[in-house]
C-alpha cells in the first residue's frame, strides 16, 4: 500500500461525479440513471424514502458494489477501474455499525490507522482529539461491546475522519446520537466543508439536511426527482419546508389519512 | 474480578496472540511477492485473534474461539496425541509412525474445517467490519487463509506434540524432530489447501450467490462421503488394506498424502530409496502448489460476494404442531418458531445438520459391526441409543442457541421466567420429534435387516428410552432462548467433543443392555417404564427447563 498523504492535494473539480448511474438486482432496477455531483467544500444532502436506492448509491460510490453502469468518479478516480484507490481517498460511515466488539476503541483506531497506512502517532493523537470532542476520551480503553449505539456511531465517525479524507460519505450518521452530539456533527461537517472536504450526506432527518447541506438531491424510485439548494427547491413550491417538498416529490400522500388507516387496522 | 477482566487472562491471551503473529513474520517477503500487504494482514489478523481469544462480553457474546472452549479442545487433542504415541510400543519404523500421526493430524484438521467452513472462510462478519477500508482482495484472502491456518494449527499442534516428544526418544532426535515438525506444518497446509480448494472449486462453478445457498449441501456431502468411506472401509475390511498400504513402501503410496510425510521423515533419517525420495518430493511440493491453486480458486471478488450474499428468502410454510406434541399458547409458539428457524437459519443448518450427518455413517458402521458380526438383538440397546438420538439430539439442541439474528432476542425480553420456559419446551419438542422421521429409518434399517421383526421390541425400548433420556438432558443443552446468542466457533467445537459424549452414552446404553441379560421380562418392564417416563417428561418439560436467558 502506498503511504497516505499527510494532507491530500486539492481535488480536481468536482470531488464526486456520477453520470447515468444504473444498477439492477436481478430484474429489479434499483438505480435508473442517477446524476450527482459534489464539489470540494460542498455538502450534498441525499434524501429519499426507504428503499429508494440511497445506500446502493453510496456503496457504489465507495467502490463496494460492482456490476453498475454509468460514469462514476470519486476524488478524480474511476470507481469501476480502481475501487481500492477510491477507498484510500474517502471516509465512510455506513448505515449499520459493524465493529470487532472484542477490541477496545483505541485498538480499533490502531487497526483503522494500520489499514490506511497512517502514522501510528498521528492517528493516536487524532483519535484522542476526536474522541475527546465526542465526550468519549475516557472510554478509549473500554471494549466496543460495552458501547451504546450512539457511542458506536461516534467511533465510526472518528474512524472515518482519522485519515482526514477529501471526500466523506455519511449514511445516516446521526442515528442514535444524542442532541449534543448531533449539534457537534452538524458543526463538524460545516467546518470540514469550509476546509474543502466534499460530503455526501444521506439522512431521513429533514430538519438537519435543510440546515446543514448546500444542495439537496431527492431520490425516488431509483431516479433523482429534484436537485438544488433548499432555497431553490422550496421556492419552486411556494416556500414549502423540505419535509413538504419531500412528501410532494415522493408521492407519500396525506399522512393523516394513512395514520387513520393504521389505527383502523388495529380494530 | 472474573477471568475475563483478570490481568493473568490478558497476559495469556497476549502471549498466544504474539506467538501466533510471530509465526507470520518469516513469510513477510513471500506474501509481499504474492501481492499481499503484510502490514494490513498483520493488523486484521491481530484483531481477529483478539476477538477469538478474549472471553466474550456484552452484545458480542458468542463470537470468537472463546479461550475455555479452545483449551478443552486442545486438551482433547493432547490426549489423542498421547494415545497415538502408544503405537511406538509396536516398534514401527519412523516413516510408519510419522505416516500414522500425520493421517490423524490431517483428519483432525479436515473435520473442523468441514464442519465449520462457513464461519471460517465464508463468514460475512469481517467483510462488514472492514467495509470501506482499502484492503485488496489478495490481502483479504490472505487474512482468511492465515486465520484458518492459525485456527486449525492451534488444534493440531497439541495432537502432534506427544508423538514428537516420544518419537524423538525412539528415533534419532536431531533428525526426526525437525523433519516431523516440517511434516506436521506441511500436512496442516495440505489439508487446508485441499478443503479450501474443494470449496473454491464449488465457488467457481456455482458463482457466489448460488454457492452461498449450496454450501450447506456441499458441506453435508463432503462430511458424509468422507465418513461413509471410512465406515465402508471398516465393514468391508478395506481399512486393514488401507493401513497395510500406508505402512508398506510402494509406488501406490504416492496417492496417499499421509504417506508423503512418512517418506519425508524417512529421507531425513537417511533413506535414499527412490520411493522415499519421491514421497518426500510430493510432501514438499504438493502443499504450496495446492495452496496456490486454492488461492486462485477463491481469489477475486467471488469470496467476498459469497460472504455478503443474502440467500433468497424462501417462503417457509408454518408447520402446525399437533396438539399432542405442543400445548396451545407459548409452547406451540416456541414449537412453530423453532421449526421455521431450523429450516432457514444458515448457522444452525451448517452446524447441527453437518454434525448430525457425521453421526449417521459412524452409527451405521457401528451397527453393521455389532449386528452382522454378533448375532444378538439385545445389542441394539448397546449401539442404537448412543448414535440415534443421544448424540444427535444434544447436538441439535446445542446449535439451537445460536443465530446471526441474535439481536432479535429482545422479542423475548417481555416474557416471564415461566413463559420463557414454556417457549423453550416447545422448541425442544420441535427438535426432538422433528428429528425422528429423518433419523430413525437409517438406524432402524440395519437391525431390521439383521434380525427381522424380533428386533422390534428392542427398537421400541431403545427409541422410547432415548427420547426420555433426551428430555432429561434438554435443560442442560438449551439454557438460553432458542436462537438468542451470537454464533460461536469455539462452542461449535463442542461437536468434536460430542464424539467423547457418544462414548459416555454408549456406557449408559451398555448398562441397559446388561440389565436385559438378567431376565427376559426386563424388556417388557423396561418398555413400560421408559414409556411412562417419556409421558411424564413430555407433559412436565417446561417445569424442568431453567428460565434464565
Amino acid at each position: 500500500m502506498e503511504p497516505p498523504e499527510e494532507t491530500w492535494p486539492p481535488l480536481a473539480e468536482p470531488a464526486l461525479v456520477a453520470r447515468g448511474l444504473r444498477k439492477a438486482y436481478g430484474s429489479k432496477q434499483v438505480l435508473d440513471g442517477v446524476d450527482l455531483e459534489v464539489r470540494p467544500g460542498e455538502i450534498l444532502g441525499y434524501v429519499g424514502p426507504n428503499g429508494a436506492g440511497k445506500t446502493t448509491t453510496v456503496r457504489i460510490l465507495c467502490g463496494l458494489l460492482d456490476g453498475f453502469q454509468g460514469d462514476v468518479r470519486v476524488a478524480g478516480v474511476q470507481v469501476a477501474l480502481e475501487p481500492l484507490e477510491v477507498q484510500r481517498r474517502i471516509g465512510y460511515v455506513p448505515e449499520n455499525a459493524h465493529l470487532y466488539e472484542s477490541l477496545t476503541a483505541a485498538e480499533h483506531f490502531e487497526l483503522v490507522a494500520s489499514l490506511r497506512g497512517l502514522d501510528a502517532r498521528v492517528a493516536a493523537e487524532r483519535s484522542r482529539n476526536l474522541m475527546d470532542a465526542f465526550g468519549l476520551a475516557d472510554r478509549l480503553g473500554a471494549r466496543l461491546s460495552s458501547y451504546s449505539k450512539g457511542m458506536r456511531q461516534r467511533v465510526l465517525l472518528t474512524s472515518a475522519l482519522l485519515a482526514d479524507p477529501p471526500v466523506l460519505f455519511l449514511d445516516e450518521p446521526l442515528s442514535g446520537l444524542d442532541v449534543n452530539s448531533t449539534i457537534l456533527v452538524k458543526e463538524l461537517l460545516q467546518g470540514l466543508a469550509a476546509r474543502g472536504t466534499a460530503v455526501l450526506y444521506c439522512s431521513h432527518v429533514m430538519d438537519v439536511v435543510e440546515r446543514t447541506c448546500d444542495r439537496i438531491a431527492v431520490l425516488h424510485q431509483g431516479r433523482i426527482a429534484a436537485q438544488g439548494s433548499f432555497e431553490e427547491l422550496s421556492a419552486e413550491r411556494h416556500g414549502a419546508s423540505l419535509e413538504s417538498v419531500f412528501t410532494e416529490l415522493t408521492g407519500a400522500g396525506d399522512a393523516a389519512e394513512r395514520a387513520r388507516r393504521v389505527i383502523d387496522g388495529l380494530g | 474480578m472474573g477471568w475475563a477482566e483478570s490481568k493473568v487472562a490478558d497476559r495469556i491471551v497476549g502471549a498466544i496472540h504474539d506467538a501466533l503473529l510471530a509465526c507470520l513474520r518469516p513469510f513477510r517477503a513471500p506474501l509481499a511477492l504474492g501481492g499481499v500487504d503484510y502490514d494490513q494482514l498483520r493488523a486484521v489478523l491481530s484483531a481477529k485473534l483478539r476477538t477469538d481469544l478474549r472471553p466474550r462480553q456484552g452484545s458480542d457474546a458468542g463470537y470468537g474461539l472463546m479461550a475455555a472452549g479452545l483449551a478443552a479442545t486442545m486438551l482433547f487433542e493432547l490426549a489423542f496425541g498421547m494415545l497415538l504415541s502408544v503405537f511406538l510400543k509396536l516398534d514401527p519404523s519412523a516413516a510408519e509412525f510419522a505416516t500414522l500421526v500425520q493421517l490423524a493430524v490431517m483428519s483432525m484438521v479436515a473435520f473442523p474445517l468441514l464442519l465449520d467452513f462457513d464461519s471460517v472462510l465464508t463468514g460475512g462478519r469481517d467483510e462488514r467490519a472492514l467495509e470501506g477500508l482499502p484492503i485488496s482482495e489478495r490481502t483479504r484472502l490472505a487474512v482468511r487463509l492465515t486465520h484458518t491456518l492459525a485456527y486449525v494449527g492451534s488444534l493440531s499442534l497439541p495432537l502432534a506434540l506427544p508423538p514428537l516428544v516420544f518419537g524423538c526418544v525412539s528415533f534419532p532426535a536431531l533428525r526426526f524432530g525437525p523433519a516431523f515438525c516440517v511434516a506436521t506444518v506441511l500436512a496442516v497446509s495440505l489439508t487446508v489447501a485441499l478443503v479450501t480448494g474443494l470449496f473454491g472449486l464449488g465457488l467457481r462453478v456455482l458463482g457466489p450467490r448460488r454457492f452461498r445457498q449450496a454450501v450447506v449441501g456441499l458441506q453435508l456431502g463432503a462430511v458424509v462421503t468422507v465418513l461413509g468411506l471410512i465406515q465402508l472401509g471398516a465393514v468391508t475390511g478395506g481399512t486393514e488394506g488401507f493401513f497395510v498400504l500406508l505402512s508398506e513402501r510402494s509406488p501406490w503410496q504416492l496417492l496417499l498424502p499421509p504417506a508423503h510425510f512418512g517418506g519425508l521423515v524417512s529421507v531425513a533419517l537417511g533413506s535414499r530409496a527412490w520411493v522415499d525420495l519421491a514421497l518426500a518430493g510430493c510432501a514438499l511440493a504438493l502443499p504450496p502448489a495446492l495452496l496456490a491453486a486454492a488461492v486462485r480458486a477463491l481469489g477475486g471478488q467471488a469470496l467476498r460476494e459469497a460472504a455478503l450474499a443474502t440467500p433468497a428468502a424462501e417462503p417457509v410454510p408454518a408447520p402446525s404442531a399437533p396438539p399432542a406434541l405442543a400445548r396451545a399458547g407459548l409452547e406451540r409458539a416456541g414449537y412453530t418458531f423453532v421449526r421455521r428457524m431450523t429450516r432457514r437459519e444458515r448457522g444452525y443448518r451448517m452446524g447441527a445438520w453437518t454434525a448430525t450427518a457425521a453421526y449417521v455413517p459412524i452409527g451405521l458402521g457401528a451397527q453393521w459391526s455389532a449386528f452382522v458380526r454378533m448375532d444378538d438383538p439385545a445389542l441394539i440397546l448397546l449401539v442404537l441409543p448412543a448414535y440415534t438420538l443421544m448424540a444427535v439430539a444434544p447436538t441439535q439442541l446445542f446449535h439451537l442457541r445460536f443465530s446471526d439474528d441474535h439481536a432479535g432476542r429482545w422479542l423475548f425480553d417481555g416474557l416471564s421466567r415461566r413463559q420463557r420456559a414454556e417457549f423453550k419446551a416447545g422448541g425442544v419438542k420441535a427438535v426432538m420429534y422433528g428429528a425422528i422421521p429423518w433419523l430413525l429409518p437409517p438406524f432402524f434399517a440395519a437391525p431390521l435387516f439383521a434380525f427381522g421383526w424380533r428386533a422390534v421390541p428392542q427398537l421400541v425400548l431403545a427409541a422410547v428410552s432415548v427420547l426420555a433420556w433426551n428430555l432429561v438432558l434438554a435443560p442442560l443443552f438449551l439454557r438460553p432462548t432458542p436462537f438468542s446468542r451470537a454464533p460461536s466457533r469455539a462452542e461449535a467445537q463442542g461437536t468434536l467433543l460430542g464424539f467423547l459424549f457418544v462414548s459416555v452414552m454408549t456406557l449408559v446404553a451398555g448398562g441397559l443392555h446388561a440389565l436385559l441379560q438378567l431376565h427376559p421380562a426386563a424388556l417388557g418392564v423396561g418398555c413400560a417404564l421408559a414409556a411412562a417416563a417419556l409421558f411424564v417428561l413430555h407433559a412436565r418439560l417446561a417445569a424442568l427447563i431453567p428460565s434464565r436467558n
